[in-house]
């Protein structure tokens, strides 16, 4: 703590070598959990871009409340949210893609075409199914989901990005399991059998 | 466990040794590009302020008596006559 407000401090005076090492600590970091949600790789690109803008324009509105990770966590994870409403919006509201939206049922998902690059060579299609199960999933659930398993931050680390309850996190993975299993299963019902 | 379940169990794991993946030269070239507001805090110390205050005062004050003086000087110029013009003059006085 006492690091992020001499970072903070610094980054306010308008020192540069403080930015660089601010974004060299935060960028993979960023860019990671945005990939995940968004599942693409220019959009998690524009996102990590706009991620920075916001942090370094709301720098000097930041409290100090909760951690500089927690808080750079929190604005990628809004941030990525927001652009995915706005694509399904779009999406949602083109004459073909209506047509087909109907079409699917609330248990199905899409054909999966994103491999993420940090899965290994062997799991690569079985994660790209995952991936396409945690897109079909509640916002609150999925960015659970997200921050704990591949982000590998803690229940803890969780409620504070999410400003829920540690109680509220463990119910949101619980129930995110429970969906992907109930996804997973259907899927297998009609691909894998 | 059968076979739908160890499938659903292993999927669910594909996602358990995940690296993170490092970001592309382009967007590390993008990041670096981004301008973050510079503000400056000018800190000014409470001496510095009585100094910079008393500066301006004895500014003021010496353009005020210099105006004062100045003035002074116009209006003697003007009342207490040169000699020699009176002398060259004198001759008006006998007319009188």
């Amino acid at each position: 703590m006492i690091e992020d407000t001499d970072l903070i401090r610094k980054l306010i005076e308008g020192d540069r070598i403080s930015f660089e090492k601010l974004v060299k600590q935060f960028k993979n970091k960023v860019f990671n959990t945005s990939l995940s949600i968004l599942q693409n790789v220019e959009d998690a690109e524009d996102i990590t871009q706009e991620v920075f803008v916001e942090v370094f324009q709301s720098l000097k509105n930041f409290k100090g409340e909760s951690k500089l990770s927690t808080w750079i966590y929190r604005i990628a994870v809004s941030k990525s949210l927001e652009f995915l409403r706005w694509k399904n919006r779009k999406k949602r509201f083109g004459f073909m893609q209506s047509l087909s939206y109907n079409n699917l049922t609330e248990s199905s998902f899409e054909i999966p075409n994103f491999f993420h690059p940090g899965i290994q060579l062997e799991n690569k299609e079985r994660a790209a199914i995952l991936f396409a199960a945690i897109h079909k999933l509640p916002e609150n659930q999925k960015t659970a989901f997200i921050l704990h398993k591949t982000e590998g931050l803690s229940y803890a680390e969780v409620a504070d990005v999410m400003q829920v309850t540690l109680s509220s996190v463990e119910s949101l993975l619980f129930r995110a399991k429970q969906s992907l299993q109930k996804l997973l299963g259907d899927y297998y019902e009609k691909n894998e059998k | 466990m059968n076979l739908k379940e160890n499938w659903i169990q292993e999927t669910l794991n594909s996602v358990d040794n995940i690296k993170r993946t490092e970001v592309s030269s382009q967007l590390a070239e993008r990041l670096s590009n981004v301008s973050f507001p510079k503000v400056k805090i000018i800190a000014m110390l409470p001496f510095v302020k009585w100094i910079a205050a008393a500066c301006i005062v004895l500014l003021a004050g010496i353009n005020l008596v210099s105006i004062t003086q100045y003035n002074k000087t116009i209006t003697t110029n003007q009342t207490v006559s040169n000699p020699v013009y009176s002398e060259y003059f004198s001759y008006l006085n006998t007319l009188k």
